[in-house]
């Protein structure tokens, strides 16, 4: 006999076999007995959960020679024809590859005709989510008013990518995630009948390794089978999949408590180079804060390891833990398309033992530091609590001080003119920092006035003012004088060019003086310019 | 080249040779693992393998299947590369169109899909049935460098067989081969291969890399003008693909042994030659900026790998390097 992988050799071929999805399966059924078959059905759900076997059983049950029957005998023409897709009444399309109007033209052609020898004529069409538009709205009118012996089923992954108006027309059948435990105990039975000798650890593994895919989890047992010597161990199933043993993920957590980047990148070139996974070390440590989360707010169930991980619970606040947990799955993204996965690592390790002190990161950001010391002064200013009482105090001395004022104003001016001029070309070089060319258009403004409470700046041309006055621009040049003068200041704008356009007119109207009669006629007529005598 | 001649992938091969011995060879395999480790000669030597005339586990390299193998004409095992930068959907259509007819002359039809992270969604999906029921007698074998690039849906679908990087030690052996007295060069490049074999030769052979890593690592100590980045930029974006790859790994190398050396640990560096450079240069970047500049880089490397303006692209990178913005 040929060698058949396990997922396909132990394909479900009957509605009881199919796994975790018992919602659907006694729906399927049940419309059978009844004999309220839809015409058009949608099955959706992840990869590996069962919908084209259901599809491919729907269609047994439909056609069976005992049928239409909840329980599909297998052993009639019709169903072997089917189970070898052979019936010419069963019709399983891809989707993905026809998947133009043209292919879908010529099925509705097809599809006139009625069954060869069985009672449906039954189209399966998989991965129809890759059907063009035009092939999609093609299908509606047949989809909605179909000949009696037609039945549609249609199963995908991506159920979003589908037409409303087509999702409408057909009854959804949406395939669940399978639950390791499910999937633990198909495996028990596929190993028993297989004669496949391995741990119940290594099944436990498998299973949970998965990921709610039945076929992921044949897949690797099918692997499994083939690498391991003799009875497959835990250890087997680790090396293949370069899954990361808890051991390692207690040490990695127990380095970063104790702030120490160092031996995690060293631990992690150790596990890289042993052959783990990039990807695994990330998701597994993920389900190991998760846990820390789920112990931390004192729950006790649905834990993968409670025993491992609770020593760790007290090393870290929840949102700490919430934290690492973005930061590892931001570095999963960047890991799926990055050259040197290493070096994600590594960067990760170093940022997670940070995740305790965010301000000794910002020594360097002069931003973080501005907005920190603001948060620290609001801080003080609300602890000190001054009173109603004692600001009125200060209100009144204000209003005597009036008396001064006139005098203080003048004095004030001045020192705001230089403590302004003071201040100017720094102010410049920190916008530059922020906006390099903005800082250049600042310097080549030239300083016209100083008033009270603003300055006027010259400007060269319209362009110039609009783009210092665009709303960006603005907003950083206010938050940079903002940041440097203690009291608030506006800047003006004028434009100088009126005066080089004053000069120029002179220079012409002098030069045209040299010239009488019928010239000077001339050149006013096409204010033209002599350009050569 | 038969199973042996092949380096470091004894795992990999391992597992693929036990199923050939217990006739429980699949019919699709993913091969994945970093640039340059050896999928591609494994895949070729599996497909030999499965089809050799006088062994059953391995290649002779003496058969006349084998031979047609390597010379390309073996009328039952055929690869797919990408047409300019993806593989389209009618490359996997003629795929699925040829690979049903019966076998010419071989035991098995293998049909190798290299670069398969460069399907384009439609020619990906358009694979799914053929990946999930593969007819009698074929195997076909995608070749990815990631995992993360390819649907889940292809993933589930494939007996995936994963290629690691070498060790250090591997890798030194393989270059001392070809360079035998110069044992402190050997140090040196084997850091730089990071693992891959054909790194590492290509390394060996072309002189003018390692002089241009003096040139890059210079560059990247020194303050630059605006002027000169643009230059830079200009001149990076004239080298091809790998080049950059190669440029910007060596850029990447260089703030990762930046970030460790301000963790205060000294060993493992990869530019262990420059230590002392990289000494001086270390307070130059806060944490932060390190790792803005390191992500810097790894989003031009994924920019540059899809159809974007390559000048543009540098000159961005090199503008956020040098102001931090």
């Amino acid at each position: 006999m040929v060698y058949q992988v396990l997922a396909r050799k132990w394909r479900p071929q009957l509605f009881e076999e199919i796994v975790g999805q018992d919602h659907i399966v006694r729906t399927l059924r049940n419309a059978i007995s009844l004999g309220r078959i839809a015409h058009a059905y949608l099955f959706t759900g992840m990869r590996g959960t069962g919908k084209t076997s259901t599809a491919r059983i729907l269609a047994k049950a439909l056609n069976c020679k005992k049928g239409p029957t909840p329980s599909p005998c297998n052993g009639c023409d019709n169903c072997k024809e089917i189970m070898r897709s052979e019936s010419l009444d069963v019709l399983e399309i891809d989707g993905a590859s026809n998947r133009g109007i043209d292919e879908i033209r010529e099925l509705r052609e097809k599809a006139r005709f009625s069954p060869v020898k069985a009672k449906f004529k039954v189209y399966i069409i998989d991965e129809v989510h890759m059907l063009t538009n035009p092939a999609f709205n093609a299908l509606l009118k047949i989809l909605e008013e179909p000949p009696s012996y037609i039945v549609f089923i249609f199963a995908t992954t991506d159920p979003h990518k589908l037409l409303p108006t087509i999702v409408s027309r057909c009854q959804r059948f949406d395939f669940r995630k399978i639950p390791a435990s499910k999937i633990l105990a198909r495996l028990y039975q596929i190993v028993e009948k297989e004669e496949i000798r391995i741990n119940k650890e290594a099944l436990t593994l498998i299973a949970e390794g998965a990921e709610n895919s039945m076929r992921d989890a044949e897949k690797v047992l099918d692997q499994a089978v083939s690498y391991a010597e003799g009875e497959i161990t835990e250890a087997d199933v680790v090396n293949l999949l370069g899954m990361v043993e808890k051991k390692y993920l207690f040490q990695l957590t127990q380095n970063m408590a104790q702030k120490n980047p160092l031996a995690n990148i060293k631990l992690i070139n150790q596990l890289l180079e042993e052959g783990r996974d990039p990807n695994w070390v990330i998701k597994e440590w993920q389900r190991w804060f998760r846990d820390l989360i789920i112990l931390k707010m004192g729950g006790d169930d649905f834990l993968s390891e409670k025993k491992e991980v609770e020593p760790q619970v007290s090393f870290f606040t929840l949102t700490q833990l919430v934290h690492f947990i973005n930061l590892l799955s931001a570095a999963k993204r960047k890991i799926a398309f990055s050259s040197q996965p290493q070096v994600d690592l590594e960067l990760l390790m170093v940022e997670l033992s940070f995740g305790f002190e965010a301000d000794s990161l910002s020594l360097k950001e002069p931003e973080l530091v501005g907005i920190y010391q603001k948060i620290l002064d609001l801080e003080k200013r609300l602890t000190s609590e001054s009173s109603f009482a004692e600001k009125k105090k200060k209100i009144s001395q204000e209003k005597k001080e009036k008396g001064y004022e006139d005098e203080q104003q003048k004095a004030e001016k001045i020192d705001k003119d230089n403590e302004f001029l003071k201040k100017w070309p720094l102010i410049i070089k920190e916008i530059e920092k922020r906006k390099k060319t903005l800082g250049i258009w600042l310097q080549k403004t030239s300083l016209i006035n100083i008033e009270k409470n603003s300055a006027t700046l010259g400007l060269k041309n319209g362009f110039h003012k609009e783009i210092l006055t665009e709303k960006n621009n603005l907003r950083l040049i206010n938050e940079a004088l903002k940041k440097f003068l203690p009291f608030s200041f506006a800047l003006k704008y004028v434009l100088i060019k009126e005066e080089d356009k004053e000069e120029r007119k002179l220079e012409k109207s002098s030069s045209k003086s040299k010239w009488t009669g019928m010239v000077a006629k001339a050149i006013d007529i096409f204010e033209g310019e002599i350009v050569r005598r | 080249m038969s199973f042996k001649d092949i380096k470091g992938q004894e795992q990999a091969i391992k597992l693929l040779q036990k199923e050939m011995a217990t006739s429980s060879v699949s019919g699709t395999y993913l091969f994945t693992g970093p640039a340059g480790v050896g999928k591609s000669l494994t895949a070729l030597t599996f497909a030999k393998a499965l089809n050799c005339e006088e062994s059953k586990i391995d290649s002779c390299d003496r058969c006349s299947s084998c031979r047609k193998i390597d010379h390309q004409n073996h009328p039952d095992v055929r690869t797919i590369t990408p047409e300019k930068d993806s593989i389209k959907i009618e490359q996997t259509r003629s795929l699925k169109r040829e690979i049903i007819y019966k076998l010419y002359e071989g035991r098995k039809k293998v049909w190798i899909i290299e670069k398969a992270d460069s399907l384009t969604l439609e020619a990906a999906n358009s694979l799914l049935k053929i990946l999930e029921e593969p007819p009698a007698e074929t195997v076909l074998i995608l070749i990815s460098p990631a995992q993360g690039k390819l649907l889940p849906t292809i993933l589930s679908r494939c007996r995936i067989i994963r290629f690691l990087p070498l060790s250090s030690k591997e890798i030194e052996e393989i270059i001392a081969e070809h360079l035998p007295q110069n044992p402190e060069k050997i140090h040196l490049l084997a850091r730089l291969a990071r693992g891959k074999v054909g790194e590492a030769l290509r390394l060996i052979k072309e002189e003018g890399i390692l002089e241009n890593r003096e040139e890059i690592l210079d560059s990247l100590g020194k303050e630059r003008k605006i002027e000169e980045i643009f230059n830079l930029a200009a001149k990076w974006a004239s080298y091809n693909k790998e080049e950059l790859e190669r440029i910007l790994d060596m850029m990447l190398f260089w703030f990762r042994d930046l970030l460790i050396l301000k963790q205060g640990g000294d060993r493992w560096l990869i530019n262990e030659d420059k230590t002392g450079e990289l000494k001086k240069q270390k307070e130059k970047y806060s944490f932060l900026d390190i790792k803005q500049i390191i992500e810097t880089i790894e989003r031009t490397g994924y920019y540059l790998k899809s159809n974007v303006n390559q000048r543009l692209a540098l000159e961005a990178m090199w503008l956020k390097i040098a102001y931090s913005v």
